[in-house]
């Protein structure tokens, strides 16, 4: 269940990532496009889940938000089960370094609903403000042709790509250097 | 005083790092005419130095060497080549040399020492390089040993006081397959 709300638009929420989300947070490791993003070639059993959430999210280091959808009267508190249903989640890796690596995965059932873009949106609008970070930067991996116009919609701009950079999939893809300063996000 | 040869290239060797070249090392990872290109930005004192020999100590996923020169009864250490992360698709290769060896070709030929060793020893994919854009020694080295550029990642990293652009180069194995034919 995830915690409190740490941000909020329209449509979504940010909510802190808790333990008890690990078999949540586990299906992203079952989505081999995804999980690359986190530099994992393989799935994780559910204890692994809950190691990297307590090594790899909870690090100052990095900042983790599960994008969620509320319902109308949810409290900002830790909510009840009726009261949000999260739908993916968001990760900023290294907000105390000069250009943090934004990974962020919605579940297969809730897609199409614009909750990855307004998620994203939202966590990109966090950062910059929580954070003073002087760009960001993304790799979606050739062939997940959505992620990559997710982040062109938000102004990111690709830099170049690196051929053959990881195994997925059954070939060798290239993957993609997207990178957004602040000026242009605050233009 | 560097240990055994490891590779051999036509004027430099590529020998294993033992625990007394610490102070060697220490000297290059301070001088801000290696450290700023490199993006070390904290000093090191010897005992660092020497703690992070004994990490690379049974690290089977990178490899440290130290780049010599064969001129007299002892090898003479100029710098160092690192290859990361061997577990990778693409494992990174990084190096340096103390700035009175530079301009000699040292380090052009150090690295192809390195990049012929990390295809031959090891099932890769491929490798890359990284370096901050006004690196032009570093680039050049690349350039020289056929690298591709494949990217420009503007206003990556702060260094030197202000943020610089990083550049990306990777080399496939055909591309150095190619290259030991032209050779």
């Amino acid at each position: 269940m995830p915690g409190p709300i740490v941000e909020t638009a329209e449509d979504v929420t940010l909510r802190t990532v808790e333990r008890e989300d690990a078999a949540f947070i586990q299906r992203f490791y079952t989505d081999p496009w995804a999980r690359v993003g986190l530099h994992a070639t393989s799935h994780k059993n559910e204890a692994e889940v809950e190691e990297t959430i307590e090594e790899e999210f909870e690090d100052d280091g990095n900042a983790a938000y599960l994008v969620c959808v509320d319902s109308e009267d949810a409290p900002y508190d830790h909510p009840d089960d009726e009261d949000t249903t999260p739908v993916g989640f968001v990760l900023a890796v290294h907000v105390d370094r000069d250009r943090p690596n934004l990974v962020h995965w919605v579940a297969p059932e809730y897609r199409g609903e614009g909750y990855a873009e307004a998620g994203l949106e939202l966590a990109v609008e966090t950062i910059f403000r929580t954070y003073d970070v002087h760009s960001l930067s993304t790799n979606p991996v050739d062939g997940d042709e959505e992620t990559r116009q997710r982040y062109e919609s938000l102004g990111f701009v690709h830099e170049g790509a690196n051929r053959e950079m990881e195994f997925v999939e059954g070939e060798y893809r290239d993957v993609h250097q997207y990178g957004l300063l602040r000026r242009e996000w605050e233009a | 005083m560097p240990g055994a040869v490891f590779r051999r290239g036509d004027r430099v060797t590529l020998r294993t790092v033992e625990h007394e070249d610490a102070e060697f090392l220490q000297r290059g990872h301070n001088d801000p005419a290696v450290a700023v290109p490199l993006g070390v930005n904290m000093p090191e004192n010897e005992s660092e130095a020497q703690a992070s020999i004994e990490d690379h100590e049974g690290d089977n996923l990178n490899v440290s060497l130290l780049v010599c020169l064969e001129d007299g009864d002892d090898p003479t250490p100029i710098g160092q080549v690192y290859l990361m992360d061997l577990h990778h698709t693409r494992p990174e290769l990084s190096y340096w040399l103390l700035p009175e060896y530079h301009g000699n070709g040292y380090g052009t030929e150090a690295t192809e020492v390195l990049v012929d060793y990390a295809f031959n020893a090891h099932e890769i994919r491929g490798l890359q390089a990284q370096a901050f854009a006004p690196n032009d020694g570093s680039v050049g080295v690349l350039e020289n040993l056929d690298f591709e550029h494949e990217g420009t990642l503007r206003d990556a990293r702060f260094r030197d006081g202000e943020y610089v652009d990083v550049v990306w180069y990777g080399l496939l194995r055909e591309e150095w397959d190619d290259m030991e034919v032209d050779d």
